[in-house]
Parts: structure tokens; sequence; C-alpha cells
């Protein structure tokens, strides 16, 4: 073991100085310059003596160190408790002792004086190592070896080739293990290696588990990869991490997440993290990359739908992109994709016809040779909302009823009205020519042709169809309540039996009979009555004034009077009579409705055999504390029925979310309420499960029968095997309630988690970003690991022996301090200086 | 029995023909049946003061109601009803007509709270006066009258512009003129951007009555029979205001609405 004071480079420098310095000083002396001679003389003494320094030092050590040991490690300490200060007094009083030296030589021969002033400043030192006690201390050490992480990508993407021929990424890691297996062997004399692969989750391995193992992990989550790496060994010693992967990292990491943020990252891991990239160029891909359209929509309101292509290693061509619901097409726009790496945005413009969830789904065919074929769709949901309720109200004649109803609608915020008011017959005299008229032609192709599916609610007021030629379009009133769409007609002089709509179309979707042309019965009865409400009627959600039952019935028994009736020849079988006339009676006997509800299709119609409902508001309103508030009450009820308000509805069917992840839980609530909408308790619901985006082709993967609680609810959970594969699914119920039979459905999405696919493109930046944002080395595409790359020296140290070696205390250096001074002192004496 | 083609087409059309006379006939049957409760428009002739001052123009309203059961689809019942602000049916009759030619007393509190209630609820009140003066005793009651049930600083009588939708609302209008043409504008109370209270000085009445023998009462000045033409109309456009309120205003933008809403879905 040897003490080392200057490095090797040092020691020849030192050697060759004190040399170069003797000749100098000779030459200095030869010319008479006795000052620079001195000055160089006691240079050459100090490399000379700084060289001898550091063999007296080995040569004590030696000695005193047991020689049986065999120490392969020292340090120096100080026993002394002067500390730093002792040594910067110590050195100060050196050079003291040197300066004045200098001075008390003064006139000496060039040599001479260097040599005094030599022995004096050897002296000097050697009592400044007495004052100072430095000693050696040896310690016989042994290191541990450090570890080095191997994190391969074990994504799906690692399994994907550029060329069809060719390896894939993942074949491409095993060959590099194969290949660098010297390279391997020289790092574990020093390092130990640990082998992990990555995806969603970190993974220990081994280099015979890579060689089984398949790529099929469903995201890239580099960051979490690395931070999890790196706290497996917090407090043990990393020697570095080698990654290995194709650098489409997912979960905000690479192109997910800025630079910046990725250096601020890789800072805090606090090891070098080394790069290989096993993807090569060459991959050819077409994705829907993304697709930007807001969670939210309003119904029949226009929803933007921004796609983004994505095209990788193409040559240029026009593709057709296609934007679907329900497994049928709904738009398609062709598209340029030009050469190479290029991104193109595709908008869409829907507007979706009703309230709800629709799964859209944006695709783009496969193209030859493409290297992933699932990303060439994306499916996602949008949720349909109301933001107003569209009202057309189309009144034969104006009157107070017509008012009442137009004036509540325009004052509520939530309505959107269109008015149609027949302010002028064929019958009615006109010697004003039409430009002395505000009269506008009835625009029925246009209410009941073209914009018919844009309302949620028609009420058709006191009409008579005949004079206005829209017979034709009576059939799209009928279909339209068939598909969804909500109907009032409302009572009057030219309503129901009298306004002719008997046989029609729109006469099937209400829930009364008419009278016939032919049949002789009287249609109208003029006679004031306060309606009286039946069972149903007390509870029904159109008649509820007031929350309770009894409160109710007071309610509308405090209510003025009604004026005139459209007699009707009875109820559709299904439909709900929700008041009656109090005196007046049906040819079965039964009292004449005056209210009846009834469902259609899948719409619903309301019918209301009065045009004296106004008497609720203004005529009610005559009363002092009334203010005219139940009329608008009956009608905000009657719209939110009418409209099949989701708590309005007999059956609903309502799963927990909208997105799922593959194998997760669904719960699926199930609500069955009566024909009065009060939960029906112990109700039985049939639900079907089926997958597919088109209706007509999905298919079925689970069916049951509910029952629900006394509150009408039932909750259903279907396991994660139900929904492991990805897809669209729809959740069908059905129930019968009275002999009808209801339905209800809802939808939702089980997609992949990540966006593993979405991006296979090999990224080798983000691995240069992790490398040099580590001082790692950013390998790139290589074949086999170089023996050079660096890596941390082990750390963690095990010490076996110790000992101390005390300069001081030598005697050697007593002697050495008294022969320096003697042989100073005689050279003085010599010189004549005392 | 082989029916021939003709035959059938025959058949289809009589049926079709049946078919359409029956709902015609069912039309025709309930517009002729007897008084169908609340569709039809009634006035409510405001009897207001003493004697017989607040009905000058006997028959005006009679003749106003047959005009709009003949020019328009209002149906109408022809007998105005008379009413006190301290009727039970106050409230039954929307339509509120105020006719007078002399100074009227202000009503005590509980029928001007009446009024109150009956003008910010919904009702309507048309207030013509005969007098021949703009600054007569009547106007000056009327002014009294209005800001008693509306005071201030509640808004009373002001002029209504001429594009107010009550010019438009089946005629197209400028000035409501009556047996005279004293007066050039309208002036209205407004409460929550509608007319409550409108006020003719014209003396619209006396360009609608008509003796029993069918000869009007009063002969119009400066404008004849055309200025009488025009004073039913402005009666007419009054009633389809208050039956309509804004609907002019809004029904002409119709296509407008709709196409700049994108209203139509995805089928």
């Amino acid at each position: 073991m040897s003490i080392v004071l200057f490095h090797t480079y040092l020691r020849y420098a030192l050697a060759g100085a004190a040399v170069v310095l003797a000749i100098l000083t000779v030459l200095a002396v030869k010319r008479g310059k006795g000052g620079l001679g001195a000055a160089l003389g006691v240079a050459t003494l100090a490399a000379g003596g700084a060289l001898a320094t550091e063999a007296l030092v080995n040569l004590t050590v030696k000695l005193a160190a047991p020689g049986a040991t065999d120490f392969n490690e020292y340090r120096w300490v100080m026993l002394a408790p002067w500390g730093r200060l002792g040594l910067a007094l110590g050195a100060v009083a050196v050079l003291l002792i040197v300066g004045l030296s200098w001075r008390a030589t003064r006139g000496a021969p060039a040599w001479r004086r260097a040599t005094m002033i030599g022995l004096r400043a050897g002296a000097a030192v050697g009592a400044l190592v007495v004052f100072l006690e430095p000693a050696v201390e040896l310690r016989q050490v042994a290191r541990e070896p450090n570890r080095i992480a191997f994190l391969i990508d074990d994504s799906a993407s690692m399994g994907l080739a550029e060329d069809p021929q060719g390896p894939t990424r993942f074949e491409r890691t095993r060959q590099l293990f194969r290949d660098s297996a010297s390279t391997l062997d020289v790092w574990q004399r020093d390092h130990k290696t640990d082998y992990y692969t990555f995806s969603e989750t970190v993974g220990a391995t081994s280099l015979a588990g890579l060689a089984i193992m398949q790529p099929l992990g469903k995201a890239t989550l580099m960051r979490k990869a690395l931070e999890s790496v790196r706290a497996r060994y917090e407090g043990n010693d990393l020697a570095g991490i080698v990654l290995i992967s194709d650098g489409a990292a997912t979960g905000g990491f690479g192109e997910d997440a800025s630079e910046a943020v990725m250096r601020d990252f890789l800072r805090t891991l606090d090891t070098r993290v080394h790069t290989v990239w096993a993807a090569r160029s060459g991959l050819k891909d077409i994705a829907i990359a993304r697709v930007n359209a807001d969670e939210f929509a309003f119904v029949r309101t226009v929803v933007r739908i921004d796609a983004v292509i994505r095209t990788t290693g193409l040559t240029p061509q026009r593709l057709p992109v296609t934007l679907s619901t329900d497994g049928q097409p709904l738009r398609q726009k062709l598209v340029d994709l030009p050469a190479g790496d290029a991104e193109v945005t595709v908008t869409f413009e829907v507007t979706p016809p009703r309230v709800g969830r629709y799964v859209y789904e944006v695709s783009v065919p496969v193209a030859a040779g493409e290297a992933v074929t699932t990303n060439n769709t994306r499916s996602f949901v949008i949720r349909v909302i109301r933001d107003k309720i569209r009202v057309l109200q189309v009144a034969g004649q104006p009157a107070w009823d017509v008012r009442a109803l137009r004036q509540m609608l325009k004052s509520n915020p939530n309505v959107d009205l269109i008015s149609f008011f027949i302010l002028r017959t064929q019958d009615d005299i006109s010697l004003v020519p039409n430009d002395e008229m505000s009269l506008i032609p009835f625009p029925t192709r246009e209410l009941f042709e073209q914009q018919l599916p844009s309302f949620d609610l028609i009420i058709l007021q006191n009409f008579e169809y005949l004079p206005y030629g829209i017979g034709d379009y009576l059939e799209n009133i009928r279909s339209y309540v068939e598909g969804g769409g909500g109907l009032a007609m409302l009572g009057g002089s030219v309503s129901f039996s009298s306004g002719g709509y008997f046989g029609t179309p729109v006469a099937t979707a209400l829930p009364v009979e008419l009278y016939g042309p032919f049949d002789g019965d009287p249609v109208l009865d003029g006679g004031r009555y306060s309606p009286v409400l039946t069972e149903h009627g007390s509870l029904h959600p159109v008649t509820s004034l007031r929350y309770s039952a009894s409160d109710n019935a007071a309610v509308w028994k405090a209510l003025p009077p009604l004026v005139g009736t459209n007699l009707v020849a009875g109820v559709k079988p299904d439909a709900t009579v929700l008041a009656t006339h109090p005196r007046l009676k049906l040819k079965n006997g039964k009292p004449l409705p005056v209210i009846v509800a009834g469902d259609y299709g899948k719409g619903r119609s309301l019918a209301v055999m009065t045009d004296s409902l106004w008497h609720y508001g203004f005529v009610a309103a005559a009363r002092p504390g009334d203010d005219g508030r139940h009329y608008t009450k009956l009608w905000e009820n009657a719209m939110r029925w009418l409209i099949q308000d989701p708590d309005l509805r007999n059956l609903l069917v309502d799963s927990d979310a909208v997105e799922y992840v593959p194998n997760a839980p669904v719960r699926v609530t199930v609500r069955l309420l009566g024909r009065d909408y009060q939960p029906l308790p112990r109700g039985t619901v049939s639900l079907v499960v089926k997958r597919g985006a088109d209706p007509l082709r999905a298919q079925q993967v689970q069916a049951t029968k509910l029952t629900v609680g006394d509150d009408g609810t039932a909750v259903y959970e279907l396991s994660g095997e139900d929904v492991a594969e990805p897809g669209v699914y729809r959740v069908e119920g059905h129930a019968t309630i009275a002999g009808r039979q209801v339905d209800a459905s809802d939808i939702f999405l089980v997609r992949e988690g990540g966006t593993e696919l979405d991006r296979p493109t090999g990224d080798p930046e983000t691995l240069a970003i992790v490398a040099s944002g580590t001082r790692g080395t950013a390998l790139g595409a290589v074949e086999t690991l170089p023996e050079s790359l660096p890596f941390d020296a082990p750390r963690i140290v095990r010490v076996d022996r110790r000992t101390d070696v005390e300069l001081w205390s030598r005697p050697g250096l007593l002697l050495l301090i008294v022969a320096l001074l003697g042989l100073e002192w005689l050279l003085r004496q010599r010189s004549g200086y005392l | 029995m082989p029916v021939s083609r003709r035959g059938l087409l025959a058949g289809g059309f009589a049926a079709a023909a049946a078919a359409a006379l029956g709902r015609r006939a069912l039309a025709d049957r309930s517009r002729k049946a007897p008084a169908h409760g609340s569709s039809k428009f009634r006035f409510g002739q405001l009897q207001l003061g003493s004697g017989s001052s607040w009905n000058p123009r006997p028959g005006a309203l009679r003749r106003l109601g047959w005009e709009l059961e003949k020019r328009t689809s209002i149906e109408v019942e022809l007998e105005a009803a008379v009413v006190t602000l301290a009727s039970e049916t106050l409230h039954e009759t929307p339509f509120l007509y105020l006719a007078g030619e002399r100074e009227i007393e202000l009503p005590g509190p509980t029928s001007i709270e009446a009024l109150r209630r009956f003008l910010t609820f919904g009702g309507f009140l048309l207030i013509d006066s005969a007098e021949g003066a703009t600054d007569g005793a009547f106007a000056a009651s009327v002014r009294k009258l209005m800001a008693a049930v509306f005071p201030a600083p509640a808004k009373n009588l002001e002029v209504v512009p001429k594009d107010h939708v009550i010019f438009k609302s089946f005629y197209l209008l400028d000035q409501p003129l009556g047996r005279l043409a004293i007066a050039p504008a309208l002036e209205a109370v407004e409460r929550d951007g509608r007319i409550v209270a409108a006020y003719v000085a014209n003396d619209l009445g006396g360009a609608w009555a008509r003796d029993d023998f069918g000869n009007y009462d009063f002969p119009c000045e400066p404008g004849g029979e055309r200025q009488r033409e025009l004073s039913f109309r402005m009666g007419v456009n009054v009633v389809m205001y208050a039956l309509c309120l804004d609907y002019k205003a809004d029904q002409v933008h119709v296509p407008f609405i709709m196409k700049r809403r994108k209203w139509k879905p995805d089928e």
C-alpha cells in the first residue's frame, strides 16, 4: 500500500522541475545574479523536498504498518485538535520563517543561501507536522457490485414489424441481448444486472423470460416505469438504467408531454438512463389519431367533430373518412393525405335528433401493408341533452286560450316557441288588398314536413286541418309521434271530431276515439263545469299541481269552472283518463273524459277537450292570492310529460358511466313506474345486453329478468367477462305495465383505456430526451450494447480492517528536524551569519 | 261479384268525396253549434260612472264584433257583456271597452285594485273618447284613472310608436283613426312589454256605431267612408293584438329563425 501525495504526472513534473531549476540556478550564479540564483535554488530544493517527503511518508507507513495485512485504501486524518485554523496558522508560520530566513541570508552565495533557507524551511515543516499531528488511516475494504436495471418495453407496439417480412421490435430486442452477451459479461464484473419489462405495469423478468414473452401490454407508461424502477433501488446502489423501447410512450410522456415537463421529471430520477431504440423507420399506418368533440351536445343543435387522421410512411393518397352511428354511415368526406408523416384534420357537423347517448365512430379504410388496423376506427360517446323545449303551437283562430298558452310559453325561458295562428279563413270576407294586411301564407310544407322532426312538442289548438290543405301532412304528424314526439290537441269549436280528424292518421295518435262525420252525435257542449280528477289523475305527473294527492284534489276543487267541451266517442284502451266531466257521459256510461294522456309508439299525446283552460290562469287570478300559477303549472307538467323528461318515463335503464375499459364491471340501474308514474313495487323487467354498433346486427351477450324493489328500482351488475370485448353495448329493458309493453334502452362504450396502438410509429426523439436528461447515452438503433457505456461505480463499501499510522510521533521525525536545524546552524557558522 | 276498374275508381272517388264532405259538414256543424263556451270572443263593456255616460255609442261594439266575425277567423259573441269593476265575471271578458264623453268619477280603491289585477294578469282595456277633444274632461279622467291604477314611478299613458306590433297585427296601419282624426297617435300603458291599456281620442265607437236600419250614426270627418274603414281596421287590429300579443312580431321571422338555428336534425 503506497501513499500517493502526488499524481504520477505531477511527480514526474516535480522531478523535471528540480533538474531544470538546478540548471537555471547554476546559470544565474555564473552570470552573477545572486538573488535570482538563490530563489531558483530554493525552488529546486522545494521540488526535491516534496518528492523526498512523499518517499519518507511511504517509508514511515511501510515500517509502521503490519506487513501481513493487505490494506487497499488509506485516508489522511489529523489528530491535533487545531482544525483548519491550526493548519492555516502553521502554514503562515512556515512562510514567515522562510521569509525571515531569506532576509537574514542576504549577501551569502546563492547556493549556500538557498541551502540554508531550504534547511530551515524543512525543519519548520517538520515542526508543523509535530504541531498538526497527522496520521494515515490504512483500511482493508471490499466493494459491493451495484446494479444495472434493464427496462424493456413489452407493450403491444413492440410486437409490430416495420417490414412485414422482418423481425418485430421485440424480436429485435431479444436479438440485441443475444448479440451483446460478451458486453454483459464485462459489465457483470463490477455490476449485477436486473431485467424488467414494462407496459401498463412493471414486472421483473430474466433473459430466459424475455425469450418466451410476448409483447401484449395495452399502454407504454414509460414515465411510470422509470419512476417505479428508480423507486426499487431507493437506498440501494444503482449503476444506471438501460431502457429498450420503440419510444411510442403513452400516459403523459413522449408525445403527450412537453419536453420541459419530461426533463423536470428526468432530473428527479438521479441516475443515468441509456436508451436503445428498438423500432426502425418505414412503418406504414393510417390512424384516427384523435377525435375532438364535446362530451355534451344539445339536441337538434349542430355538433362539430374534428377527427385528426395521422398517416405514416405511405404514398400520397385520397381516402374516404366516414362518420357513422348505430352502424350506419352519417357523413363521408374525401381527404387528401400527403406522403410521409402527416396529420390531417377532417371536420364533421352533425345534428343529434333526440336526447340521449350517442356512440359515433370515425373510420378510414385499411391501406395495403398497414402495420396496425385497429387504429383505423375510433369510437366516442356524445351525451345529447336538451337546451330548450322546442314547441310548435298551431292555432285555428285567435282566442283567449291561444293567447294564454302563447304568453305562458313565451315567458318560459326553457321554451323555444314557434307559433302559427290562422287569422283569416277562406270563409272570411276580404275587401282589402293583401298589401294592406300583415298576413302571410301558412308555411305548411315547412312546418309539417321539413321542420317537423325539429320540434319536441306540437300543440294543435282548436285547429281544423281541412281548409289549409295539410291533409297530406297528417301522416307526418302521426309518424312524428310514433317516433318519439309529443302531441297535444286542445279543444274548441274546430278541434277533435269537429275538426274533421276522425279516421285521419292524427286520430290514430290521439288517446281518444272521435266521432265520425256521419255519426250524427253532438260534438260540442257549451256548458259550464268543474272537471273531476280520476284516481290516476290525482297522481299523474300532468295533473299533479301539488305533491300530495289530498292537496292536489283541494287545488283542483278550488279552480274556476271551465266552459265548453269537445265530445268524444271514447278513450283508447291503453290511454289514461286524468279528468272527466261531472255530468256528461260516454255512450258506455262512463264519464266523459276532459283530459286524457296516452302513449303512441315511442311518443306521447295529450287530449284536452276544452278551450277554456285559460280560466285556470286569468279567471283564477281574479281572486286575491291567486296569480294564475296553476295554469302555468299544469302546462309545465304537461310539457315535461309529453317530451318524456327522464323522470317521467315508465321504464328507465341507465348504466353508471358512458365509457368503460374492458372487463370493468358495469352497473345498470332500472327504474319502473306504473301507469300513474308511481314506483311499481316488485315489477319485472327483462334486460338484454347486446354488443354491436348496428342495433339490428348486435349480438346478445347477456339476458336476465329483474324484479324491482318497493321503490321501483333494481341494480344489475354486468360482470367483467360480459364486457371483455371492446365495442358498443346496448342495454334494452322491456316490461309490461297494465297490459302495455314499455321499452327503454341505454348505450355505453367499452374501449381500451390506453392509446397504445393509436400511434404505433417508433419515436427515437423521446428516447433521446430521456438519455440526455439523465446524463445517459442515446444509443439509437444499435445491434449490440457497447462495453464502454458508462455506469456509476459501486458506492457501497465494506471495511474489514483498519489501522492508523501516526507520522508526527516517529522518533525519526525529531531526528530529522534536529539534523536539518543542525546543518543549517553549521552552514550559518561557516558563512559568518549568526 | 266482379267489379270493373271504372266501377272501382268511381266508388273510390265517391267514397273520398263523401268523406271530405262529411268532414266539411262536421266542421260546418261545429261552427254553427250554439255558443261553444269560451272560444268565442266577447267584449266586456266597462260600466264606469253614473247614468248612461258609459255607453255613448250604443251598437258600436256589436258592429265591430260583426266586422271581426266577417273579416277574421275570430269567433265573436256579438252581444257585449256589460261589467263593472266589481263584477264577479270581470275576468271572463279579458277585453274591456271603456267609452265616455264627459268626466268620469274615479272609482274606489277596491275597484282600482280590481282593475290593476285585471290588467296585470293579462286583461286588456281599450279606452275610447267620444267627447271630440284631446284635452277634454274625459281625457283628464282617463289619465287620472290610469295614474291611480299604476301610480308613479310606473309609466302612464305614452304615445305608441308607429312600428309597434299593434299597427300590424292584422292590417298595416299607421294611426288610430275613428269618427274624428284629431289625435295622430295611439296612447297606451305598457307592462312587461305588453300593452295593457290603449287610449284613442278619435272616437272609434262613433265610426263603428250603426242604427237599427243599417245607417251609420255619424259621418267620419274629415276622411269620410275611407276613414270609417280605417277605423274598423284599427278596431280589428286592437282585438287581434289583445288575442295574439306580439305574434306578428315573431311570426314573419319563422323561416329565418329556423334556418339560423339549423334545427333540422339528422334523420
